[in-house]
């Protein structure tokens, strides 16, 4: 029986947090900063490093607007960001195909 | 397949279940949160219970028949209604949208307009279509929170569909009409506005 070892996952969605960040955003066009914090339930301070390590590789937009005065953060995920989504998702699926 | 996984890939195995169990959650919470939207509902209960509570008292207390005046409050009424909605839709573009939402919406949409176009052949003097659109609103008010239950993972709003069916057997039940003006207002207030008030702080949590 020959071994394989399979393709490495993307280090830079792999992180649970990144992952949910990038699963949440690739079903909807967007979401505010304060409906990702609170549907991941992390903090303010955490959610944002992830979001700049995430903006930083051109998966997600981020787009500060004001809202009622108020400012308010959007984030959507990529055209490069769902190309790495669904190549993550391949490599899953892979995975557990051969489970 | 002839293939061993090496340790490495065991360990991708477990942490890719894992993976597997985040991306379900959370495309399923973000399809719940961004179709998690009351104020269409607040909007439409308010709009169409206030006409109907002011009809009733003009006509119960004041003895004033429904007239040309009532229809000009219905139309005001159905004006504010789709000036609002336009407006809702615009700010819902602004927030997290998905396929989930636009079905949600497009129920409501549809549901308001039929209304409307029923609503039009009734006071035009149809009055077969008055006494049906009696019991038609509410059943199909009912048939649109059922629809909506499944659409947003809400299962509470299927007992206020049932709500909704009830009322329309009790309206079939009552032996005069003049009632209907009064339980129509407290059905929109109650059965409407009130699950549109609970998902829009369900919505702001989300």
């Amino acid at each position: 029986m020959p071994k394989i070892a399979l393709g490495p996952l993307d280090e830079l969605i792999h992180p649970q947090a990144r992952l949910a960040i990038m699963a949440y955003l690739n079903g909807i066009e967007g979401a505010s900063f304060t409906t990702l914090r609170d549907a991941l339930d992390v903090t303010d301070g955490n959610l944002s490093v992830h979001i700049r390590r995430l903006q930083d590789a051109g998966y997600i937009d981020v787009n500060k607007t004001f809202v009622d005065r108020k400012p308010k953060t959007f984030v959507c995920i990529t055209k490069k960001g769902q190309k790495a989504f669904i190549n993550y998702l391949v490599t899953l699926e892979k995975l557990l195909e051969r489970k | 397949m002839n293939e061993e996984l090496t340790g490495q890939s065991v360990e991708q195995l477990s942490s890719a279940q894992q993976d597997l169990a985040i991306i379900k959650k959370m495309m399923l919470e973000a399809q719940n949160s961004a179709a998690l939207d009351g104020r269409f509902l607040i909007l439409w209960g308010v709009v169409l219970a206030l006409p109907q509570l002011y009809i009733f008292i003009r006509s119960s207390f004041l003895g004033v028949a429904a007239d040309a005046g009532s229809i000009v409050v219905w139309f005001v009424a159905l004006g504010i209604g789709i000036c609002g909605s336009i407006i809702l839709a615009y700010l819902q573009t602004r927030g997290a949208v998905n396929s989930g939402a636009r079905t949600y919406a497009s129920i409501w949409i549809g549901f308001c307009l039929t209304m409307c176009l029923l609503l039009i052949l009734a006071v035009s003097g149809n009055q077969e279509v008055l006494y049906s659109l009696a019991i038609v609103a509410p059943a199909m008010t009912g048939l649109a929170f059922f629809a909506t239950a499944a659409i947003i993972n809400l299962g509470w709003l299927r007992w206020i569909a049932l709500g909704w069916w009830l009322t329309a057997i009790l309206v079939a039940l009552l032996d005069s009409y003049i009632y209907v003006g009064l339980i129509y207002s407290l059905a929109y207030l109650s059965l409407m506005a009130g699950p549109g008030i609970a998902i829009a702080r369900l919505g702001n949590r989300a």
